[in-house]
């Protein structure tokens, strides 16, 4: 198993460099200039076009391209994302600043979305073609199909706006410095409510189908016959039994919804703002800041590849048939 | 006995979530002379990274521009030689940093040094030197004859505080997020990428702002939500947002005109817009009071075709812009021998069809991407094709370069350097403009200090202007701020953290 996870890590190793390779080009060879950014933000002052020059050689975008991508590829491998254009710090200090925010929101999104479909998807088998499993059916495709961002702004207009129960956006009250411990976690958590809600209810739609149609087709194992047969109760038939089985290729679907999630968290992070690499990001790619550009697909691609491996590594603790050691020849 | 514990865990949440709530409410209701305010940026927004205007509620520059006229901020005074190269700044003596240390020309000289080395914030203003004269005078000398010294926009910092840090870590100084400034409000507190609270300076020479306590809220949403939800005092909106709370009884919308005109950019080296008729003809053909109607500006918005002063351009003393008049467009084209002789829709001229690319700038947020589908199908009325080519910020670099047929950007009226018209229609102009006698009048205007002088030699330009009408001018950029009716003295001041001293609270909506 081990040898496997380090197998699988050094094989990550080339795929983000590859990934990084052909972003790095792409990005730096789409037209625009950070420097136009740079003199938009300056739009108030006369900039000296040396400083700008200055600024170009500081940041070694007066190099050819394939120099610049060396000098960024020996930073990188040393830890040295660079400083961000924009903000003027190092990328390393933002991305610690902003990495818990979004984790926050897709962690407990991942976790939500996964609790919901499941509980739906066994109410929808258990209940298979009641009233009930078509409703949840219709509105499972409903909120499939209903887009995020207009769902988030609808949600915050009916329970923010109109009722006045959620807050509008960010992460905490302005008063939170003044709260006793308890209300500073309850006030973080009334502040996740409608982004993990909306980041996390489409993916739980599609998870419930998911479980649903699974757990049907494990109800019809035989072994499942046989355990009704010996007598047991239908709640430990289902619950230990056939949603063991059931769960098992849903954790592979989990591993790759990391990566949806974590580009869905761009939009809800705008729309709440949310200060975390989705806004970081977005505000890179719009003003040409390139090391930040970096860093957030590095890390995003990071992400994507561990939420893979913990697939695989849960796959076979979930599943004994499976196994990732050579079995000796008999 | 689990449903016990999970009810009392539910009721747990109830009463935390409501006492929350409560203490929300409560402070919100003790908020007379509070004003929250939604804001750009982080806690950073007070520093030199934002570069922006709510630092100064904090910081005091030099002069003002109120009424696009300089008055007295920082500087109580100032004097200059009669070439207008050398100024001299006489301070305020009442004016004291939130610590209670007095404000000096030490300072002045102290944030000058530290710009001058800090390479984004160096400014291209030609000064030979500056130098203290004593506490509280110092003076600049430039090479040229130079408006710059009246510079409203930057600001200056505590000596005695920041002399003995890093400037190599300039950036990440925490006096950023927790300044000292010697403006109207003095910082409180901040909650990251939350907000930042500030109080109204006890000590301010010009007397206690009215409104006793300033919350800038960052982020949102959208301003709307933020507005709606009574989250905010004040924001920033859309145009497109007017509409929606234009006959909501709590809220009043007021229309900022900014130094920025939306416009069209002919490149005259292309040969379709080399010759002044046709520039006029395309100018004729569009309807630009149904497009700023179509863009939710005010039905009173003035249009103009010309370049002036700033007093002239914020007092409408502008030449009236050219008609709508699609059918003398036709004819000017036809006299041209534009003719749409094969009946397809589009004019040719031998074997050259009028058809071009206009790019367009997405991100300099005039809704110029709606402007261009608007034109494009004003021109196809009158025979012209234009492509529309959709640029995120990327097209100084190309439009400096003259790498374009057709552009829709904005220029600047700046209130002190008139580099806007000078770099679009001068020297090497990026429009390929070539008209010696008007660039003449402009470079006499930049470096013309007094303002009457330089307002007759703008109308010397005007006709010119009209002449030959190098671009298109489609329409003043215009800002929307929605406020609650409470929040009063918004008429006159463009944003309300630049002008916040200015503003106050009325007791009764």
């Amino acid at each position: 198993m081990w040898r496997h996870i380090l197998k699988r890590l050094a094989q990550a190793i080339p795929l983000i460099w590859g990934i990084l390779t052909i972003t790095f080009f792409i990005s730096h060879m789409a037209p625009g200039d950070p420097m136009d950014m740079y003199l938009e933000q300056q739009r108030q002052r006369q900039v000296d076009p040396e400083i700008i020059e200055l600024l170009r050689q500081k940041y070694g975008l007066d190099l050819p391209i394939h120099v610049q991508y060396v000098k960024w590829l020996g930073n990188v491998v040393k830890g040295d994302f660079g400083e961000s254009f924009r903000y003027r710090r190092p990328v390393l200090d933002l991305i610690a600043e902003r990495i818990p925010y979004t984790l926050q929101l897709t962690l407990l999104a991942l976790l939500f979305s996964t609790s919901l479909g499941i509980i739906i998807g066994i109410v929808s088998a258990v209940k298979q073609y009641s009233a009930l499993d078509k409703g949840v059916t219709l509105g499972s495709l409903i909120i499939y199909s209903i887009p995020g961002f207009w769902m988030a702004l609808m949600l915050v207009l009916v329970f923010s706006v109109y009722l006045g129960w959620l807050p509008t956006s960010q992460t905490r009250s302005m008063d939170y410095e003044f709260f006793s411990w308890g209300q500073k976690i309850f006030d973080r958590l009334w502040h996740l409510i409608l982004p993990v809600f909306v980041l996390g209810v489409g993916s739980a739609a599609h998870k419930a189908r998911y479980v649903r149609n699974r757990l049907l087709e494990v109800m019809n194992e035989e072994y499942i016959l046989s355990a009704r047969a010996r007598g047991l109760k239908e709640k430990m038939v289902i619950f230990k039994h056939a949603l063991r089985n059931a769960m098992i290729p849903l954790v592979t679907i989990l591993g790759l919804h990391l990566p949806a999630l974590l580009s869905g968290s761009v939009l809800i992070e705008s729309i709440f703002a949310w200060p975390g690499m989705g806004t970081l990001a977005v505000g890179a790619v719009g003003g040409r800041d390139y090391p930040v550009m970096m860093a957030t697909l590095m890390i995003s691609a990071i992400l994507t590849i561990v939420g893979n491996l913990l697939a695989d590594i849960t796959y076979v603790a979930l599943d004994p048939r499976v196994s990732y050691e050579k079995k000796k020849p008999v | 006995m689990k449903h016990k514990v999970l009810i009392g865990l539910c009721v747990g949440v109830l009463i935390c979530l409501s006492s929350t709530c409560s203490e929300k409410n409560d402070k919100q209701s003790f908020a007379e002379s509070k004003i929250t305010v939604l804001s750009l940026g982080d806690e950073r927004i007070l520093g030199p990274v934002w570069d922006s205007p709510p630092r100064f509620l904090v910081f005091l520059p030099l002069v003002e521009y109120s009424h696009a006229e300089p008055n007295p901020a920082l500087a109580e005074r100032w004097e200059h030689s009669s070439d207008y190269k050398s100024w001299t700044f006489f301070l305020r003596k009442d004016v004291k940093w939130h610590d209670g240390v007095p404000t000096t020309a030490h300072d002045i000289k102290f944030s000058l040094d530290l710009m001058d080395r800090i390479a984004p914030l160096k400014q291209n203003q030609g000064i030979v030197s500056y130098e203290v004269i004593d506490d509280f005078t110092f003076s600049l000398t430039y090479e040229k004859p130079s408006m710059y010294a009246l510079d409203y926009w930057s600001v200056y910092w505590p000596k005695h505080l920041l002399e003995d840090l890093d400037p190599e870590e300039f950036w990440k100084w925490e006096f950023w997020t927790q300044p000292v400034g010697n403006g109207p409000y003095r910082y409180v507190r901040h909650v990251p990428k939350t907000m930042i609270e500030l109080e109204a300076n006890q000590d301010y020479y010009r007397g206690i702002p009215k409104i006793q306590k300033v919350i800038l809220k960052f982020g949102g949403g959208t301003p709307l939500t933020e507005l709606l939800s009574g989250n905010v005092d004040v924001s920033q909106a859309l145009l497109s947002d007017v509409p929606k709370l234009r006959d909501d009884p709590r809220f009043h919308v007021y229309y900022k005109r900014t130094w920025y005109v939306g416009t069209i950019f002919w490149n005259h080296r292309f040969s379709l817009f080399s010759e002044s008729s046709i520039r006029r003809a395309l100018t004729l053909a569009i309807n630009r009071r149904e497009l700023a109607r179509l863009l939710y500006y005010p039905d009173d918005i003035s249009l103009f075709d010309g370049i002036s002063t700033i007093s002239q351009y914020f007092n409408d003393d502008l030449p009236e812009p050219l008609p709508y008049d699609p059918q003398r467009a036709e004819q000017i084209l036809e006299d041209a021998g534009w003719y749409d002789r094969d009946g397809n829709g589009v004019r040719e001229k031998g074997q050259q069809e009028f058809r071009f690319t206009a790019i367009v700038d997405k991100s300099i947020g005039l809704d110029l991407d709606k402007a261009a589908v608007f034109v494009q199908d004003q021109l196809k009325r009158v025979g012209i094709r234009m492509e529309i080519q959709e640029s995120q910020g990327t097209l100084n670099s190309r439009f400096r370069s003259g790498d374009y047929e057709a552009v829709f950007g904005k220029f600047q009226n700046s209130p002190i350097a008139y580099g806007g018209h000078l770099s679009i229609l001068g020297d090497n102009s990026p429009l390929g403009y070539e008209n010696s006698e008007m660039i003449d009048l402009l470079k006499q205007a930049k470096n013309e200090p007094d303002f009457e002088k330089r307002k007759t030699i703008f109308q010397k330009i005007m006709p010119m202007y009209t002449a030959d009408l190098p671009m298109t001018i489609l329409f003043p950029e215009t800002r929307v701020l929605i406020a609650k009716k409470r929040v009063r003295g918004l008429e006159d001041y463009s944003d309300p953290t630049w002008f916040m001293e200015y503003l106050w609270i009325e007791e009764k909506e």
